[in-house]
């Protein structure tokens, strides 16, 4: 990581997860979403996808909830609040640039 | 893609604003095809039930192929509207979903209880007249009131402005009498959504 971005979250600050954390985020509290419509959201593959999920669970940022044959995803409150701290940090990174 | 160390602040934050400006598209309807389709539906089918009474002495109500192609006209819109409003809202799960079903409901529950409270009024010997104008000015009421209920759940402002304009239209076309109301609805109600449908795709282009 460059020295530019002491303050970026390295568990979203990868651009699949930044891009899974930030379509996650454009849901209203309390939804969720299914893993295969994020997947072809994202445009990403199902092992691909699994992967940073995972890692985003084991950081309690993500959550998983099996319905079924049905997965659905979304974002924790902490994982929200992650994505926000990362989105002002970015900001601030940028702004007096 | 790969998460490697040349990901940079500013790339982040273009990729960020990407991600989310492609997904809240993804995820919304796309509201000019469903104001369009029902648009063209009231306008062609409405005029086209207008075309049928003009002129009649005395008044006895619309042909029935002007009613099947208002039919016709009105099963297209509802599949469009499903297939938008289905493709963009599929794998969205939770409390979204649940606003969303009981929307949807509204609408044949409403106009199932409005049909049966019509063909009861032609039971208890409503003149054609009436039955022409209440048949004619319900689905006014009824589509302009859950157009204000959705814009309440979504703060929705052209729903809002549809819902409204649609009480307006009804509240002046009852008074023009079964023959020039249903003019007064092809052309101020399909016109209206016309219009919403026109300024959405304004504003999404520019």
């Amino acid at each position: 990581m460059s020295a530019d971005e002491p303050d970026l979250d390295p568990v979203i600050h990868a651009p699949t997860r930044l891009r899974i954390v930030a379509a996650l985020a454009t849901l209203a509290d309390g939804d969720s979403l299914s893993f295969s419509r994020l997947q072809s959201l994202l445009d990403l593959t199902p092992g691909n996808l699994i992967t940073h999920l995972r890692k985003l669970e084991e950081a309690d940022y993500v959550q998983s909830v099996k319905a079924g044959a049905r997965t659905s995803v979304h974002l924790t409150h902490a994982g929200r609040a992650a994505f926000e701290r990362y989105s002002t940090a970015l900001r601030q990174l940028l702004g007096p640039a | 893609m790969t998460d490697d160390d040349g990901f940079d602040s500013a790339a982040a934050a273009a990729l960020l604003e990407q991600t989310t400006a492609a997904t809240r598209r993804s995820l919304t309807a796309r509201a000019p095809l469903l104001y369009g389709g029902w648009g063209v539906a009231w306008l062609v089918g409405l005029g086209a039930m207008w075309l049928s009474v003009r002129g009649q002495v005395p008044y006895q109500g619309p042909s029935a192929g002007a009613a099947i192609l208002l039919g016709v006209l009105s099963v297209g819109a509802i599949v469009i509207t499903i297939r938008t409003v289905g493709r963009a809202t599929e794998g969205v799960h939770g409390q979204s979903e649940v606003r969303g079903r009981i929307f949807g409901i509204a609408w044949p529950v409403g106009y199932a209880a409005y049909y049966v409270m019509l063909s009861a009024l032609g039971r208890q010997g409503a003149s054609a007249q009436v039955l022409g104008l209440v048949g004619a000015v319900g689905p006014l009421v009824i589509t302009g009131l859950i157009y204000f209920v959705g814009s309440a759940i979504w703060l929705d402002w052209a729903m809002l402005a549809m819902g409204l304009w649609l009480e307006v239209v009804a509240s002046v076309g009852v008074w023009t009498g079964p023959v020039t109301v249903l003019l007064v609805n092809a052309v101020a109600g399909g016109g209206g959504f016309l219009v919403v449908a026109g300024y959405l795709l304004w504003r999404g282009r520019r």
